[in-house]
C-alpha cells in the first residue's frame, strides 16, 4: 500500500484550509518527515518522530521505553497504518557513558496489514556496536495492535496511539521553512537553507506558490513563535533586532489541525532489573534507530 | 564539564521558571481487563545486517540546528560520533552563533555543544521519584525530576527554546548572561492536548485520533 500517496492526499484535502492559512504546504512536521528519504518512501515507519523514557505509572520497578514512528497519520486512519517488514527498529543504551552501546532492545515485523506479527528481542548485548546491526536472541512475538505480556514478564505493543507531541509547527516553519521536507525537491536539494541558518535563502528550488511565506526579502530574518501579548518584543539585547514577537494566535498542529494526527508506536514496559543487572551503573543513555535490510 | 556545571548549578529557585514545562496531569483512562498472551513461537529471525537509516533522541535538537540536508548524514552515524563524521555537533554552535553571537567569554553556542552532544537521552534509573523530566539529569532536577529521559506531556519544545534562545541556562549559573535572549522564540504558547496525554493504563500512549 502506498502510505505516502495515500497520506498526503488525505492531509491535504482534510487540512488544506488551516494549512494553507499558514504555510501553502501540505502538513509536515519537525523530526517528523525529517528527510526527503524519509518522507517519501512508500512506507513511513521508518521515520522516527519522538522517544519516551519514562517510570512505569503502574509498577515503581518498572521503566517504559516508547518510539513513535509513521507521523502525520490523519486522524481515523491509524488501523490501516503498518510497519515495514524490510526494518529493524533499536533501543540502544550506554550504561555509565555515552558510548558506545552495551544493550539493546530491537524489534522486527513479519507479515502485512492488521495480521503482522512484531517480534521483540532483547534486552540484551548487541551482536555489533555501531550503523551495521543484526537481530539478537528472540523474547517474544505478539499481535499488530494488541497489548502483550510476554512469557519474561515484559509488556509490549506495537500499533498506533494519538502523536502525543505538541508544537507549533506553522509558525516554526515561517522561520525555519528549510525543515519543511517539501521545500526540497530531493534528497541533495539544498533548498531554503541556502542563506545561512535562520535565513530562508531565495526560494531556490522552491515552488513558486510557496515563495511569499518563505522568501527571506519579503520576510527578512525576524524569527517568532505565535501568541505573544501585543507590546511583547524580542528584546533590547536580540541579535536579530528587537522586532515585535507575533501575536496571531499559536496552534497546537498535531491536536488541533483535522482532528488530531495519530503515529504508530513500539511500547516495551521493562522491570529495571532488566536493563541494570549485570551492569555497575543505573545511569544509561539511551538514542533510537531505524535499520534497514535494503539499506534505504 | 559543561554538563556537570550545569547539574551543580540548578536549584530550587528555578521551580518556578519550568513549573510551565513540567508534566501534566495524567489522563484516566478506563481500565483494561487484561494483556494478551504471546504467540506461541517466534518466526524464523533474519540474518543479515541491517543499515542504520535513522536516528533519534532528544526532541528539537536535529530539528533546530542541523539544516534539513544535513538529517540524511546524522541518521547514519552514531549519536557520539563526533566531527567530521557527524555535522550536528558543529551545527549546534553555527545556528546558536546566528542568534546568540559570542560576547567575550560567553559563549551559548559552545555551552550547548557541552549540554546537548551526544544527542542521548541521560536517564537514571536509581532515581525513585516515579517521574520523567527531559533534561532532568542535566540541569540536576530543575525541570522536574532526577530521573531524566522524557515523560510523553513534558514541553521539550518550551524546555528546549528556554535554553537555546532564552535565559535558562544563565538563569541555572552554567554561563553568564548575555542580554541576547530573543522573547520571540524562547517559548511557543502551546500547550498539550488532552487527547495527547499520558494514560494510567499501558500502552500509556493515548488512544488514536
Amino acid at each position: 500500500m502506498h502510505y505516502r500517496r495515500i497520506l498526503g492526499a488525505l492531509t491535504v484535502i482534510a487540512v488544506a484550509v488551516a494549512v494553507f492559512l499558514y504555510t501553502g504546504h501540505p502538513a509536515t512536521s519537525s523530526d517528523h518527515q525529517d528527510t526527503y528519504n524519509l518522507a517519501t518512501r512508500a512506507n513511513t515507519s521508518a521515520d522516527i518522530t519522538d522517544v519516551f523514557i519514562f517510570p512505569s505509572p503502574s509498577n515503581p520497578n518498572n521503566v517504559v521505553l516508547a518510539m513513535d514512528v509513521s507521523p502525520l497519520i490523519p486522524k481515523g486512519m491509524g488501523t490501516t497504518f503498518f510497519f515495514d517488514p524490510t526494518l529493524m527498529w533499536q533501543f540502544k543504551i550506554a550504561h555509565g557513558s555515552t558510548q558506545p552501546e552495551d544493550q539493546v532492545i530491537q524489534f522486527g515485523v513479519t507479515g502485512t496489514g492488521a495480521s503482522q506479527i512484531i517480534t521483540m528481542y532483547g534486552p540484551g548485548a548487541p551482536h555489533e556496536v555501531g550503523t551495521a546491526n543484526t537481530f539478537i536472541a528472540p523474547a517474544g512475538s505478539f499481535q499488530y495492535n494488541v497489548a502483550t505480556q510476554l512469557n519474561n514478564g515484559v509488556k509490549v505493543f506495537a500499533g498506533p496511539r494519538a502523536d502525543p507531541f505538541y508544537f507549533d509547527l506553522f509558525a516554526f516553519f515561517s522561520f525555519l521553512g528549510d525543515r519543511n521536507y517539501s521545500t526540497h525537491t530531493s534528497q541533495t536539494d539544498p533548498g531554503p537553507e541556502t542563506g545561512g541558518p535562520l535565513y530562508n535563502g531565495d526560494n531556490v528550488g522552491v515552488p513558486a506558490a510557496a515563495a511569499p511565506s518563505y522568501d527571506k526579502t519579503a520576510n527578512p530574518a525576524q524569527p517568532t513563535f505565535n501568541g505573544f501579548t501585543a507590546g511583547t518584543t524580542a528584546g533590547a539585547g536580540s541579535a536579530l533586532g528587537n522586532y515585535a514577537c507575533s501575536t496571531n494566535p499559536a496552534t497546537n498542529t498535531l491536536a488541533q489541525v483535522a482532528g488530531g494526527f495519530d503515529v504508530l508506536s513500539f511500547v516495551v514496559e521493562v522491570p529495571k532489573t532488566l536493563l541494570t543487572n549485570g551492569f555497575t551503573s543505573q545511569s544509561i543513555h539511551v538514542w533510537a534507530t531505524a535499520n534497514s535490510s535494503t539499506g534505504s | 564539564m559543561t554538563k556537570r556545571l550545569f547539574a551543580l548549578a540548578a536549584c530550587g529557585a528555578l521551580s518556578l521558571a519550568f513549573s510551565a514545562c513540567s508534566s501534566k496531569s495524567v489522563v484516566h483512562a478506563p481500565p483494561v481487563t487484561g494483556l494478551a498472551t504471546p504467540q506461541p513461537t517466534n518466526p524464523v529471525t533474519p540474518t543479515g545486517a541491517y543499515t542504520q537509516i535513522e536516528l533519534l533522541s532528544r526532541p528539537a535538537v536535529k530539528e533546530v540546528f542541523e539544516q534539513f540536508n544535513d538529517h540524511k548524514t546524522t541518521n547514519a552515524v552514531e549519536p557520539y560520533a563526533g566531527t567530521p563524521a557527524d555535522p550536528l555537533l558543529a551545527e549546534i554552535k553555527g545556528t546558536e552563533d546566528t542568534v546568540r553571537p559570542a560576547t567575550g567569554a560567553t559563549d551559548y553556542g559552545a555551552a550547548l555543544q557541552g549540554i546537548l552532544y551526544p544527542n542521548e537521552y541521560a536517564v537514571n534509573l536509581a532515581d525513585t521519584s516515579g517521574k520523567a523530566a527531559y533534561l532532568g539529569v542535566e540541569t540536576g532536577g530543575a525541570t522536574g525530576s532526577m530521573f531524566g529521559g522524557r515523560d510523553p506531556n513534558d514541553d521539550v519544545v518550551d524546555i528546549s527554546l528556554g535554553a537555546l534562545f532564552g535565559n535558562t541556562l544563565s538563569s541555572l549559573g552554567v554561563i553568564a548572561d548575555d542580554g541576547e535572549e530573543n522573547n520571540c522564540i524562547s517559548k511557543e504558547n502551546v500547550t498539550q492536548d488532552p487527547t495527547q496525554m499520558k494514560t494510567t493504563t499501558f500502552p500509556y500512549l493515548a488512544s488514536p485520533h
